[in-house]
């Protein structure tokens, strides 16, 4: 597996990345990430668990 | 100090479509990820039962989160004109904030009305000093505004606006609470500007003029905004669960 694959995969098995929300192109993007930012995005997802599942289209409401 | 208008040319010229490539898409992507945390962090606010004990904590974490927002983007813009005519980054993101800003201007107050209506204290909400979840979110933009680089704001903006709720969402939540329909008429007016002001701020940060160092900068922001927004989530969803003392908010 090539780096830019294992860093989806990463993504991806933390429940961060949905590769169906991303195209080719962003995808490939989405793989240039740094490993200390994958490192904060699954600390983070880790701190609040599993996604709600079929929940990413509901918006966060924070609205300031 | 030198005003906006006063720069020269091309540094002003407003976003142009950019390909998926450029260092700004690739940080609106970043951005994305962050969304997919909060819609998770927010969904369990949104739906734990104690919602109706926490809604009026969380009014007061939204107002002083508002009531600071303009000051905020000023001190941002302020700095970043100082650094315009030596960063075309600067430039950009003056030029941005001073329309924002006007966007933004008085919604602390309708906000402020509208809270009153629902039964909340006027002078109380304006005597209140910020949380310390709202000044860890808040104060670290100061420091990146002063001792980093202006546009680091972007990373706190496309975060805490990427995502604006729809009217129905606010109805249920509304419904939920039971709070009057006077208490979200300022609620109701951002959901509806803030899907233009999204596209806005997408055009804007996908156009950025940006250095390696300068994504990363943003993309750091954007990313301890959305640590600091969980940490104010799960606060207040845990306040929920104590008991309150007598007149607390």
């Amino acid at each position: 597996m090539s780096e830019a694959q294992s860093k989806l995969q990463k993504l991806e098995d933390a429940g961060i990345l949905e590769k169906r929300q991303f195209t080719p192109e962003e995808l490939a993007q989405v793989a240039k990430i740094s490993d200390e930012e994958i490192e904060v995005l699954i600390r983070l997802r880790k701190r609040l668990g599993a996604p709600a599942e079929d929940k990413h289209h509901i918006r966060p409401n924070i609205f300031v | 100090m030198i005003n906006v208008s006063e720069l020269k040319g091309g540094q002003l010229a407003p976003p142009s479509p950019t390909s998926v490539a450029s260092p700004g898409a690739a940080l609106w992507l970043k951005m994305r990820l962050a969304q997919s945390l909060l819609n998770t962090a927010a969904q369990r606010f949104w739906t734990h039962p104690g919602l109706p004990c926490s809604f009026p904590l969380f009014l007061g974490e939204l107002y002083s989160i508002v009531s600071c927002s303009v000051p905020l983007m000023e001190a941002a813009s302020e700095r970043a004109l100082q650094l315009a005519s030596s960063s075309p980054l600067a430039a950009v993101t003056a030029h941005y904030l001073q329309q924002h800003i006007e966007e933004e201007r008085h919604h602390d107050e309708w906000l402020l009305d509208d809270l009153v209506d629902a039964g909340m204290d006027r002078a109380e909400l304006l005597q209140r000093p910020a949380s310390a979840n709202v000044a860890r979110l808040i104060g670290a933009q100061y420091c990146w505004i002063h001792h980093a680089h202006p546009a680091a704001l972007f990373g706190y903006l496309g975060v805490i606006e990427g995502n604006p709720p729809l009217p129905e969402h606010l109805e249920e939540i509304r419904l939920q609470v039971g709070y009057p329909a006077e208490a979200f008429r300022c609620m109701h007016l951002h959901a509806s500007d803030d899907i233009e002001h999204v596209r806005g701020l997408k055009a804007t940060i996908t156009a950025l003029p940006l250095s390696e160092s300068e994504e990363h900068l943003i993309a750091m922001s954007a990313f301890a905004t959305l640590e600091g927004v969980i940490r104010l989530f799960e606060d207040l969803t845990a306040d929920s669960q104590m008991p309150q003392p007598a007149g607390a908010m």
